[in-house]
């Protein structure tokens, strides 16, 4: 490896660690979401009193401060509730979304009924049943979802367990990729180099080369293209020059 | 729970969006409301939201929304209980369904009817292209399975929600918000439609039309995803339009 090979690793290294930076602000923000939930539950099983929906309306302000921390790049937060958890309902959700009309978050409401052709069965997502069933953080997606945010987005997840380490349900947020991409793409077009973000599954999130946009998909190991993958995510950062 | 189960569906929820222009309003809100009955965004036995939500919702007066409230239960689609826990259901009866569609489908000119067969044609196609380039494991095997699903209905208002069910998530797989969205106008103006019983749509036979696009998806074979989504948007207006004929001709 030459001179000006260790300088293009370090501009990479310089792009993977604000993607690094990105997800880990997007966790702790979870973090936070999720010890509320957990100290609420705790709390209501030492008084063994089994909890109900509107025991959970009290993280409204806890997700709401967070959504605002990170206003520029989220766009809807919360906790999932795992099936039959809840004393008064088998499904729940306490998802808030940043209402920029109106100024004030909105509580949003999905389809829970099962007979309903557009039920929301979360626990068949892969952003809910990863993080129930490997127990680890997850970030879902890109994928669009026309159910709920209907836009092109990441949903990032953090497994909640109560003191007894029963899983509880997911902390979660949003992530357009438009906001990924704003947020990116200035430090990929600082480094010089053309380079995109890729999923696991392949499918690109930002990348700064015209033919390879967002939601298509790439190769990231295909003959001489630099793969590496970024720290703390399922992503891999693939150069395109 | 009828308003926050409306409030929760965007795509869809464009079905019960307010409206935009002019025209015929009470027309406009009667046939938003169909098709969201349709498309099962709103179910068998739901209650509506109450009067001044709903108007809210899709932008309309009070007086504009009561005039389609009494359309859509002179069409057996709605009722109204009055009193205490009362307010409008919903009827999504088989029945119901195929006399307000075969009536909608006598309101549509040939030239019409083709034009949307057109729009129809286009999206189609080039969702299933897009579906083909971009989608991934999880996407295929989502179709597979909503394909299956339609084998499997046991009336025509399930097979048509199943039907434009499994037609929208190709539209999702293409990762394309405004084709999706397209697509899911497209399915509430056509799915009563293509499952009149007139029609005489085969579950099963279509079902393996399906599960046949979704492996050249999967496959990523985008020429025979696009012949495939193209031919069956072509051979749908066909019926539609041999009906249509035939009607006039009543």
């Amino acid at each position: 490896m030459n001179v000006s090979d260790d300088a293009r690793d370090a501009t990479l290294d310089d792009v993977t660690g604000a993607i690094t930076a990105m997800a880990e602000r997007v966790f702790a923000s979870l973090d936070t979401i999720a010890s509320a939930l957990s100290s609420l539950w705790n709390g209501l099983e030492d008084k063994g009193v089994r909890a109900t929906s509107e025991d959970l309306a009290v993280l409204r302000d806890v997700v709401i401060a967070e959504l605002q921390h990170q206003s520029r790049l989220l766009n809807g937060a919360g906790v999932v509730i795992d099936e039959d958890r809840l004393a008064d309902c088998p499904r729940y959700l306490e998802w808030w979304r940043p209402d920029e009309e109106r100024g004030v978050s909105q509580k949003l409401n999905l389809d829970l009924n099962p007979q309903s052709e557009y039920f929301y069965d979360y626990s068949t997502m892969a952003w809910f049943a990863g993080p129930r069933d490997q127990g680890t953080r997850w970030i879902h997606g890109p994928y669009l979802d026309f159910t709920c945010a209907d836009l092109n987005v990441c949903t990032f997840a953090l497994p909640v367990a109560s003191q007894d380490g029963v899983f509880l349900g997911i902390a979660g947020a949003d992530a357009p990729v438009a906001r990924i991409d704003a947020e990116l793409l200035p430090k990929f077009q600082a480094s010089r180099r053309l380079m995109a973000l890729v999923n696991a599954e392949g499918r690109i999130i930002v990348a700064n080369h015209a033919d390879h946009v967002a939601g298509s998909k790439i190769k990231a190991h295909n003959g001489t293209r630099r793969a590496r993958a970024v720290p703390g995510t399922p992503w891999t950062l693939v150069t395109l020059d | 729970m009828a308003v926050e189960q409306l409030g929760g569906l965007t795509a869809l929820g464009a079905v019960l969006s307010p409206l935009d222009g002019a025209g015929l309003r009470t027309d406009a809100v009667v046939a938003r409301i169909s098709a969201a009955i349709g498309l099962g965004v709103i179910t068998d036995g739901e209650q509506l939201p109450s009067e001044i939500d709903l108007a809210n919702q899709l932008g309309v007066s009070t007086m504009t929304l009561r005039e389609a409230l009494a359309v859509l239960r002179e069409q057996g689609l709605v009722h109204t209980k009055r009193g205490r826990g009362g307010g409008s259901f919903i009827r999504s009866s088989a029945e119901a369904v195929n006399t307000r569609s075969l009536a909608r489908l006598q309101q549509l000119s040939v030239e019409e009817l083709r034009d949307i067969g057109d729009e129809h044609f286009a999206v189609a196609g080039g969702a299933a292209v897009l579906a083909a380039r971009r989608g991934v494991a999880a996407d295929f095997e989502r179709l597979r399975t909503l394909a299956q699903r339609l084998a499997h209905t046991d009336d025509l208002v399930h097979s048509a929600r199943a039907d434009s069910r499994y037609q929208i998530e190709v539209a999702v797989c293409s990762q394309s918000a405004r084709l999706t969205r397209a697509e899911v106008n497209l399915q509430a103006e056509l799915s009563a439609l293509m499952w009149l019983s007139q029609v005489g749509l085969d579950r099963k036979e279509r079902a393996a039309r399906h599960l046949e696009l979704s492996e050249a998806i999967a496959s990523e074979d985008e020429l025979a995803a696009r012949r495939l989504a193209e031919e069956r948007t072509a051979a749908d207006m066909r019926r539609l339009i041999a009906l249509r004929m035939e009607l006039a001709g009543s």
